[in-house]
Protein backbone atom coordinates (compact mmCIF):
# COMPACT_ATOMS: atom_id res chain seq x y z
CA UNK A 1 0.00 0.00 0.00
CA UNK A 2 1.62 3.39 -1.14
CA UNK A 3 1.94 5.85 1.70
CA UNK A 4 -0.32 8.65 1.08
CA UNK A 5 0.55 10.84 4.17
CA UNK A 6 3.24 13.17 2.49
CA UNK A 7 0.95 14.64 0.19
CA UNK A 8 -1.28 15.95 3.30
CA UNK A 9 1.48 16.31 5.50
CA UNK A 10 3.39 18.97 2.95
CA UNK A 11 -0.85 20.29 1.67
CA UNK A 12 -1.25 21.09 5.03
CA UNK A 13 2.16 23.03 5.72
CA UNK A 14 1.94 25.08 2.27
CA UNK A 15 -1.51 25.85 2.99
CA UNK A 16 -1.51 27.29 6.95
CA UNK A 17 1.94 28.84 6.22
CA UNK A 18 0.90 30.63 3.23
CA UNK A 19 -2.37 31.78 4.90
CA UNK A 20 -0.35 33.16 7.74
CA UNK A 21 2.27 34.63 5.37
CA UNK A 22 -0.28 36.01 3.36
CA UNK A 23 -2.08 38.47 5.98
CA UNK A 24 1.99 38.65 8.18
CA UNK A 25 3.20 39.69 4.88
CA UNK A 26 0.97 42.21 3.50
CA UNK A 27 -0.02 43.67 6.82
CA UNK A 28 4.28 43.92 7.63
CA UNK A 29 4.65 45.42 3.84
CA UNK A 30 2.09 48.28 4.86
CA UNK A 31 3.91 49.06 7.98
CA UNK A 32 7.27 49.10 6.09
CA UNK A 33 5.86 51.24 3.22
CA UNK A 34 5.03 54.54 5.34
CA UNK A 35 8.54 54.21 7.01
CA UNK A 36 11.57 56.96 7.23
CA UNK A 37 14.06 55.63 4.49
CA UNK A 38 17.10 54.55 6.75
CA UNK A 39 14.65 52.55 9.12
CA UNK A 40 13.01 50.91 6.32
CA UNK A 41 16.30 50.32 4.93
CA UNK A 42 17.45 48.63 8.04
CA UNK A 43 13.99 46.22 8.71
CA UNK A 44 13.81 45.64 4.68
CA UNK A 45 17.58 43.78 5.04
CA UNK A 46 16.12 41.59 8.15
CA UNK A 47 12.84 40.79 6.90
CA UNK A 48 14.83 39.74 3.74
CA UNK A 49 17.73 37.50 5.22
CA UNK A 50 15.84 34.23 5.29
CA UNK A 51 15.49 34.80 1.37
CA UNK A 52 19.25 34.63 0.76
CA UNK A 53 20.24 32.54 3.97
CA UNK A 54 21.14 28.83 3.36
CA UNK A 55 17.91 27.19 4.45
CA UNK A 56 19.67 25.17 6.72
CA UNK A 57 21.27 28.10 8.18
CA UNK A 58 17.73 29.14 9.42
CA UNK A 59 16.81 26.08 10.11
CA UNK A 60 19.39 26.32 12.68
CA UNK A 61 18.76 29.40 13.91
CA UNK A 62 15.04 28.06 14.61
CA UNK A 63 16.44 25.42 16.61
CA UNK A 64 18.56 27.35 18.81
CA UNK A 65 15.27 29.88 19.11
CA UNK A 66 12.76 27.10 19.63
CA UNK A 67 14.41 24.96 21.35
CA UNK A 68 14.09 23.95 24.91
CA UNK A 69 16.69 26.58 26.42
CA UNK A 70 15.73 29.37 23.38
CA UNK A 71 13.58 32.16 23.85
CA UNK A 72 10.53 31.25 21.95
CA UNK A 73 11.07 27.45 23.28
CA UNK A 74 10.61 28.83 26.67
CA UNK A 75 7.79 30.99 26.54
CA UNK A 76 6.08 28.34 24.17
CA UNK A 77 6.42 25.90 27.63
CA UNK A 78 4.75 28.76 29.46
CA UNK A 79 1.55 28.67 27.51
CA UNK A 80 2.10 24.70 27.42
CA UNK A 81 3.35 24.18 23.90
CA UNK A 82 6.01 21.72 25.05
CA UNK A 83 8.45 19.70 21.76
CA UNK A 84 7.06 22.10 19.59
CA UNK A 85 10.20 21.08 17.64
CA UNK A 86 10.06 17.36 15.22
CA UNK A 87 5.87 17.91 15.40
CA UNK A 88 4.05 18.93 12.57
CA UNK A 89 3.81 22.25 13.83
CA UNK A 90 7.37 22.62 13.52
CA UNK A 91 6.78 21.89 9.42
CA UNK A 92 4.74 25.19 9.49
CA UNK A 93 7.03 27.15 11.07
CA UNK A 94 10.04 26.56 8.85
CA UNK A 95 7.37 26.64 5.67
CA UNK A 96 6.60 30.43 7.16
CA UNK A 97 9.92 31.70 7.71
CA UNK A 98 11.04 30.84 4.62
CA UNK A 99 8.55 31.67 2.42
CA UNK A 100 7.73 35.27 4.19
CA UNK A 101 10.13 37.24 2.47
CA UNK A 102 8.73 36.84 -1.24
CA UNK A 103 5.68 37.43 -0.27
CA UNK A 104 6.44 40.27 1.91
CA UNK A 105 8.45 41.48 -1.32
CA UNK A 106 5.77 40.95 -3.46
CA UNK A 107 3.30 43.21 -1.49
CA UNK A 108 5.62 46.06 -0.75
CA UNK A 109 6.58 46.29 -4.38
CA UNK A 110 2.82 46.33 -5.18
CA UNK A 111 2.33 49.16 -2.59
CA UNK A 112 5.20 51.05 -4.22
CA UNK A 113 3.30 51.04 -7.80
CA UNK A 114 0.10 52.25 -6.57
CA UNK A 115 -0.13 55.71 -7.85
CA UNK A 116 0.19 58.42 -4.93
CA UNK A 117 -2.42 60.75 -6.16
CA UNK A 118 -5.03 58.07 -5.66
CA UNK A 119 -4.09 58.22 -2.06
CA UNK A 120 -3.97 61.58 -1.09
CA UNK A 121 -7.65 61.96 -3.12
CA UNK A 122 -8.63 59.64 -0.64
CA UNK A 123 -6.94 61.13 2.41
CA UNK A 124 -8.62 64.64 1.25
CA UNK A 125 -11.61 62.75 1.23
CA UNK A 126 -11.55 62.12 4.93
CA UNK A 127 -10.53 58.36 4.62
CA UNK A 128 -8.84 57.09 7.84
CA UNK A 129 -5.45 54.95 6.83
CA UNK A 130 -6.94 51.69 7.81
CA UNK A 131 -10.28 52.56 5.27
CA UNK A 132 -7.24 53.52 2.48
CA UNK A 133 -5.29 50.32 2.78
CA UNK A 134 -8.52 48.09 2.45
CA UNK A 135 -10.66 49.91 -0.13
CA UNK A 136 -7.96 51.34 -2.00
CA UNK A 137 -4.46 49.66 -1.73
CA UNK A 138 -5.41 46.47 -0.82
CA UNK A 139 -7.77 46.16 -4.09
CA UNK A 140 -5.06 48.22 -6.09
CA UNK A 141 -2.13 46.22 -5.29
CA UNK A 142 -4.01 42.88 -5.29
CA UNK A 143 -2.88 41.13 -8.35
CA UNK A 144 0.82 41.92 -6.79
CA UNK A 145 -0.54 40.20 -3.50
CA UNK A 146 -2.03 37.25 -5.55
CA UNK A 147 1.68 36.37 -7.06
CA UNK A 148 3.15 36.74 -3.95
CA UNK A 149 0.96 34.22 -2.28
CA UNK A 150 1.74 31.79 -5.08
CA UNK A 151 5.49 32.07 -4.75
CA UNK A 152 5.02 31.75 -0.59
CA UNK A 153 2.75 28.16 -1.25
CA UNK A 154 5.17 26.93 -4.37
CA UNK A 155 8.38 27.96 -1.98
CA UNK A 156 6.77 26.29 1.31
CA UNK A 157 5.59 23.22 -0.78
CA UNK A 158 9.31 22.52 -1.86
CA UNK A 159 10.90 23.56 1.55
CA UNK A 160 13.28 20.91 2.38
CA UNK A 161 16.55 22.14 4.55
CA UNK A 162 15.08 24.14 7.14
CA UNK A 163 12.20 21.80 7.72
CA UNK A 164 14.54 19.06 7.98
CA UNK A 165 16.14 20.65 10.61
CA UNK A 166 13.70 21.35 12.70
CA UNK A 167 10.99 18.99 11.92
CA UNK A 168 13.05 16.60 11.10
CA UNK A 169 11.96 13.16 8.72
CA UNK A 170 9.64 11.29 10.99
CA UNK A 171 6.95 9.42 8.42
CA UNK A 172 3.30 9.95 8.73
CA UNK A 173 4.45 13.23 11.03
CA UNK A 174 6.89 14.91 9.43
CA UNK A 175 7.72 13.27 6.54
CA UNK A 176 6.87 16.19 3.44
CA UNK A 177 7.16 15.59 -0.08
CA UNK A 178 10.48 16.76 -0.97
CA UNK A 179 11.51 14.91 2.24
CA UNK A 180 9.71 11.59 0.79
CA UNK A 181 11.67 12.20 -2.48
CA UNK A 182 15.06 12.20 -0.84
CA UNK A 183 14.78 9.15 0.83
CA UNK A 184 13.28 7.60 -1.67
CA UNK A 185 16.03 8.24 -3.98
CA UNK A 186 18.32 7.63 -1.35
CA UNK A 187 17.26 4.18 -0.60
CA UNK A 188 17.29 3.59 -4.56
CA UNK A 189 12.82 3.30 -4.54
CA UNK A 190 13.68 4.84 -7.96
CA UNK A 191 9.56 4.01 -8.36
CA UNK A 192 8.10 6.02 -5.45
CA UNK A 193 10.52 9.16 -6.01
CA UNK A 194 9.23 9.12 -9.59
CA UNK A 195 5.39 9.00 -8.10
CA UNK A 196 5.93 12.18 -5.66
CA UNK A 197 8.20 13.86 -8.27
CA UNK A 198 4.76 13.71 -10.68
CA UNK A 199 2.78 14.53 -7.85
CA UNK A 200 4.88 17.68 -6.88
CA UNK A 201 4.44 18.55 -10.51
CA UNK A 202 1.34 18.33 -11.44
CA UNK A 203 0.24 20.62 -7.80
CA UNK A 204 2.53 23.36 -9.00
CA UNK A 205 1.25 23.38 -12.17
CA UNK A 206 -2.24 23.71 -10.78
CA UNK A 207 -1.29 26.75 -8.37
CA UNK A 208 0.63 28.36 -11.23
CA UNK A 209 -2.51 27.49 -13.29
CA UNK A 210 -4.89 29.13 -10.67
CA UNK A 211 -2.70 32.42 -10.28
CA UNK A 212 -3.39 33.36 -14.04
CA UNK A 213 -6.95 32.53 -14.29
CA UNK A 214 -7.43 34.62 -11.36
CA UNK A 215 -5.27 37.85 -12.66
CA UNK A 216 -6.52 37.64 -15.95
CA UNK A 217 -10.54 37.51 -14.61
CA UNK A 218 -9.56 40.44 -12.40
CA UNK A 219 -8.68 42.57 -15.39
CA UNK A 220 -10.97 41.50 -17.16
CA UNK B 1 -16.12 82.92 6.07
CA UNK B 2 -13.22 82.92 3.69
CA UNK B 3 -10.36 80.75 3.35
CA UNK B 4 -7.13 82.44 4.19
CA UNK B 5 -3.47 81.20 2.99
CA UNK B 6 -0.12 82.69 3.62
CA UNK B 7 2.88 80.09 2.59
CA UNK B 8 6.33 80.09 2.91
CA UNK B 9 8.21 76.89 1.67
CA UNK B 10 12.01 76.56 0.38
CA UNK B 11 12.65 73.38 -1.68
CA UNK B 12 16.49 72.40 -1.67
CA UNK B 13 18.01 71.81 -4.70
CA UNK B 14 18.82 68.16 -5.80
CA UNK B 15 19.50 66.37 -8.81
CA UNK B 16 16.51 67.09 -10.83
CA UNK B 17 15.26 70.14 -9.50
CA UNK B 18 17.18 73.76 -8.94
CA UNK B 19 15.96 75.44 -5.02
CA UNK B 20 12.70 76.93 -5.19
CA UNK B 21 11.13 79.17 -2.80
CA UNK B 22 7.13 79.42 -2.28
CA UNK B 23 6.24 82.68 -0.73
CA UNK B 24 2.48 83.55 -1.29
CA UNK B 25 -0.15 85.17 0.74
CA UNK B 26 -3.83 85.48 -0.40
CA UNK B 27 -7.68 84.95 0.84
CA UNK B 28 -10.74 83.38 -1.05
CA UNK B 29 -13.92 84.93 -0.21
CA UNK B 30 -17.02 82.29 0.40
CA UNK B 31 -19.04 81.74 -3.13
CA UNK B 32 -15.52 83.11 -5.01
CA UNK B 33 -13.36 81.10 -7.57
CA UNK B 34 -10.06 82.80 -7.75
CA UNK B 35 -8.03 81.99 -10.34
CA UNK B 36 -4.08 80.84 -9.53
CA UNK B 37 -2.24 81.68 -13.05
CA UNK B 38 1.07 81.00 -13.59
CA UNK B 39 3.86 78.60 -16.12
CA UNK B 40 4.79 75.21 -14.98
CA UNK B 41 7.02 75.45 -12.15
CA UNK B 42 5.57 78.70 -11.14
CA UNK B 43 4.33 77.36 -7.59
CA UNK B 44 0.36 77.04 -8.66
CA UNK B 45 0.16 73.34 -7.29
CA UNK B 46 2.43 73.52 -4.64
CA UNK B 47 0.47 76.07 -3.01
CA UNK B 48 -2.53 73.67 -3.90
CA UNK B 49 -0.75 70.60 -2.26
CA UNK B 50 -0.14 72.94 1.26
CA UNK B 51 -3.43 73.81 1.63
CA UNK B 52 -4.55 70.34 1.20
CA UNK B 53 -1.55 69.20 3.77
CA UNK B 54 0.06 66.95 1.34
CA UNK B 55 3.43 68.70 1.46
CA UNK B 56 4.14 70.98 4.78
CA UNK B 57 5.51 74.89 4.27
CA UNK B 58 7.91 75.72 6.64
CA UNK B 59 6.10 78.78 7.85
CA UNK B 60 2.67 80.43 7.43
CA UNK B 61 -0.80 79.64 8.16
CA UNK B 62 -3.84 78.45 6.53
CA UNK B 63 -7.34 79.31 8.27
CA UNK B 64 -10.28 78.11 7.07
CA UNK B 65 -13.96 79.57 7.96
CA UNK B 66 -12.29 80.70 11.52
CA UNK B 67 -10.73 76.71 11.81
CA UNK B 68 -6.76 76.51 11.53
CA UNK B 69 -5.28 73.93 9.65
CA UNK B 70 -2.04 75.12 9.87
CA UNK B 71 -0.10 77.45 12.03
CA UNK B 72 3.74 77.48 12.02
CA UNK B 73 3.63 79.65 14.78
CA UNK B 74 1.49 77.80 16.97
CA UNK B 75 2.26 74.35 15.56
CA UNK B 76 -0.72 73.04 14.30
CA UNK B 77 -1.02 70.80 11.11
CA UNK B 78 -4.18 69.16 10.65
CA UNK B 79 -3.65 65.78 8.34
CA UNK B 80 -5.33 66.10 5.30
CA UNK B 81 -7.91 63.74 6.33
CA UNK B 82 -9.37 66.28 9.26
CA UNK B 83 -9.11 69.65 6.93
CA UNK B 84 -12.38 68.96 4.93
CA UNK B 85 -10.78 70.35 1.59
CA UNK B 86 -11.89 69.17 -1.68
CA UNK B 87 -8.76 68.35 -4.00
CA UNK B 88 -9.50 67.96 -7.83
CA UNK B 89 -6.12 66.09 -8.88
CA UNK B 90 -5.49 66.88 -12.23
CA UNK B 91 -5.73 63.25 -13.33
CA UNK B 92 -9.14 63.22 -11.25
CA UNK B 93 -7.53 60.08 -9.06
CA UNK B 94 -10.54 58.21 -9.49
CA UNK B 95 -10.42 54.49 -7.61
CA UNK B 96 -10.12 52.63 -10.76
CA UNK B 97 -11.42 49.24 -9.02
CA UNK B 98 -14.50 51.08 -7.60
CA UNK B 99 -18.02 51.71 -9.38
CA UNK B 100 -19.21 55.43 -10.42
CA UNK B 101 -21.93 55.52 -7.23
CA UNK B 102 -18.66 53.87 -4.84
CA UNK B 103 -16.24 56.53 -5.84
CA UNK B 104 -19.04 59.19 -5.57
CA UNK B 105 -20.18 57.50 -2.06
CA UNK B 106 -16.70 57.22 -1.03
CA UNK B 107 -15.79 60.12 0.71
CA UNK B 108 -18.89 60.66 2.67
CA UNK B 109 -17.75 59.95 6.32
CA UNK B 110 -19.44 58.06 8.75
CA UNK B 111 -21.31 60.65 11.47
CA UNK B 112 -20.78 60.20 15.61
CA UNK B 113 -24.04 58.07 16.65
CA UNK B 114 -24.79 57.23 13.30
CA UNK B 115 -25.44 53.58 12.46
CA UNK B 116 -23.96 51.71 9.51
CA UNK B 117 -27.34 51.46 7.81
CA UNK B 118 -28.08 54.90 8.24
CA UNK B 119 -25.00 55.97 7.20
CA UNK B 120 -24.88 53.64 4.16
CA UNK B 121 -28.02 55.04 3.29
CA UNK B 122 -27.31 58.71 3.55
CA UNK B 123 -24.06 57.93 1.86
CA UNK B 124 -26.20 56.51 -1.43
CA UNK B 125 -28.67 60.02 -0.99
CA UNK B 126 -25.69 61.96 -1.66
CA UNK B 127 -24.36 60.28 -4.15
CA UNK B 128 -27.57 59.92 -6.35
CA UNK B 129 -28.23 63.49 -5.56
CA UNK B 130 -24.86 64.69 -7.24
CA UNK B 131 -24.64 62.38 -9.74
CA UNK B 132 -28.03 64.13 -11.14
CA UNK B 133 -26.50 66.97 -10.61
CA UNK B 134 -24.20 66.70 -12.59
CA UNK B 135 -25.46 64.50 -15.64
CA UNK B 136 -24.35 61.25 -14.62
CA UNK B 137 -26.66 59.20 -12.47
CA UNK B 138 -26.68 56.80 -15.75
CA UNK B 139 -23.25 55.68 -15.28
CA UNK B 140 -23.94 54.54 -11.69
CA UNK B 141 -22.44 50.68 -12.03
CA UNK B 142 -19.51 51.57 -14.88
CA UNK B 143 -15.98 51.50 -13.68
CA UNK B 144 -13.52 54.64 -14.24
CA UNK B 145 -11.43 52.62 -17.23
CA UNK B 146 -15.15 52.30 -18.88
CA UNK B 147 -15.85 56.20 -19.48
CA UNK B 148 -14.89 59.12 -20.72
CA UNK B 149 -12.26 61.93 -19.97
CA UNK B 150 -15.29 64.46 -19.26
CA UNK B 151 -17.46 61.91 -17.50
CA UNK B 152 -14.63 60.81 -15.59
CA UNK B 153 -14.16 64.62 -14.52
CA UNK B 154 -18.08 64.93 -13.39
CA UNK B 155 -17.38 61.47 -11.41
CA UNK B 156 -14.65 63.21 -9.64
CA UNK B 157 -16.45 66.51 -9.19
CA UNK B 158 -19.91 64.48 -8.13
CA UNK B 159 -17.03 63.11 -5.43
CA UNK B 160 -16.21 66.00 -3.96
CA UNK B 161 -19.57 67.48 -3.81
CA UNK B 162 -20.87 64.75 -2.05
CA UNK B 163 -17.88 64.95 0.54
CA UNK B 164 -19.30 68.31 1.67
CA UNK B 165 -15.83 70.25 1.59
CA UNK B 166 -15.67 73.56 2.84
CA UNK B 167 -12.78 74.56 0.46
CA UNK B 168 -12.50 73.41 -2.75
CA UNK B 169 -9.28 73.34 -4.62
CA UNK B 170 -9.10 72.56 -8.59
CA UNK B 171 -5.53 71.48 -10.16
CA UNK B 172 -6.10 72.38 -14.20
CA UNK B 173 -9.36 70.63 -14.08
CA UNK B 174 -9.53 71.15 -18.00
CA UNK B 175 -5.90 69.88 -18.79
CA UNK B 176 -7.21 66.39 -19.76
CA UNK B 177 -10.46 67.77 -21.95
CA UNK B 178 -10.23 68.71 -25.83
CA UNK B 179 -11.22 72.28 -26.34
CA UNK B 180 -15.03 71.74 -27.31
CA UNK B 181 -15.75 69.54 -23.84
CA UNK B 182 -13.83 72.31 -22.64
CA UNK B 183 -16.31 75.14 -23.32
CA UNK B 184 -18.90 72.81 -23.11
CA UNK B 185 -18.39 72.12 -19.25
CA UNK B 186 -16.71 75.32 -18.58
CA UNK B 187 -20.09 77.02 -17.80
CA UNK B 188 -21.81 74.28 -16.15
CA UNK B 189 -19.17 73.87 -14.11
CA UNK B 190 -19.11 77.23 -12.71
CA UNK B 191 -22.77 77.41 -12.37
CA UNK B 192 -22.59 74.58 -10.11
CA UNK B 193 -19.49 75.54 -8.16
CA UNK B 194 -21.19 79.30 -7.27
CA UNK B 195 -24.22 77.48 -6.31
CA UNK B 196 -22.39 75.29 -3.85
CA UNK B 197 -20.84 78.02 -2.94
CA UNK B 198 -17.60 77.63 -0.69
CA UNK B 199 -14.21 79.59 -1.82
CA UNK B 200 -12.72 77.83 -5.07
CA UNK B 201 -8.96 78.08 -6.13
CA UNK B 202 -8.54 77.62 -9.96
CA UNK B 203 -5.25 76.50 -11.05
CA UNK B 204 -4.03 76.89 -14.32
CA UNK B 205 -1.90 78.35 -16.86
CA UNK B 206 -3.92 79.07 -19.32
CA UNK B 207 -5.38 82.73 -19.37
CA UNK B 208 -8.73 82.38 -21.59
CA UNK B 209 -9.66 79.51 -19.35
CA UNK B 210 -9.43 81.39 -15.84
CA UNK B 211 -10.77 84.55 -17.21
CA UNK B 212 -13.75 83.12 -18.23
CA UNK B 213 -13.84 80.96 -15.27
CA UNK B 214 -12.63 83.03 -12.52
CA UNK B 215 -14.37 85.84 -10.49
CA UNK B 216 -10.71 87.02 -9.82
CA UNK B 217 -7.77 86.25 -11.01
CA UNK B 218 -3.58 86.18 -9.41
CA UNK B 219 -0.37 85.36 -11.04
CA UNK B 220 2.40 83.73 -9.58
CA UNK B 221 5.58 83.48 -11.01
CA UNK B 222 8.93 82.12 -9.77
CA UNK B 223 6.98 80.89 -6.38
CA UNK B 224 5.73 84.60 -5.72
CA UNK B 225 2.45 86.76 -6.40
CA UNK B 226 3.24 89.40 -8.56
CA UNK B 227 2.10 92.90 -6.98
CA UNK B 228 1.34 90.33 -4.42
CA UNK B 229 0.45 93.49 -1.77
CA UNK B 230 -3.01 94.66 -3.95
CA UNK B 231 -3.82 91.24 -4.04
CA UNK B 232 -4.04 90.45 -0.52
CA UNK B 233 -5.40 93.62 0.17
CA UNK B 234 -7.99 92.79 -2.55
CA UNK B 235 -8.57 89.78 -1.50
CA UNK B 236 -9.75 90.80 1.89
CA UNK B 237 -12.02 93.37 1.36
CA UNK B 238 -14.16 90.99 -0.64
CA UNK B 239 -13.57 88.80 2.53
CA UNK B 240 -14.57 91.25 4.72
Amino acid sequence: MFDLSPLYISLRAATLSSAIVFVLGTVVARLCYTMQERKATIVDTILTLPLVLPPTVLGFFLLVLFGKNGPFGILLAKIGQRGILFSWKASIIAATVVSFPLMYRSALGAFRQIDQELLWAGRTLGMSEWKLFVHVMVPEAWPGLIAGLALSFSRSLGEFGATLMIAGNIPGKTQTIPMAIYFATAGGDMQTAWIWVGIIVAISCVSLALTTHFDSRRKG
Amino acid sequence: MSLEVSLYLKVAPSDSHKPFELDVSFCVAQGEILGLLGPSGSGKSMSLRCIAGIIHPDKGHVRLNGRVLFDSGREIDLPSRERKVGYLFQSYALFPHMSVIKNVASGVGRHKGESYREWKHRAERYSRKYMEMLHIEQLASRYPRQISGGQQQRVALARLFAFQPEAILLDEPFSALDTELKDAIGDELKKTLLSYGCPVIFVSHNVEEVKRFCSRTIRIRDGRLESPGDETRKGLAVWQ
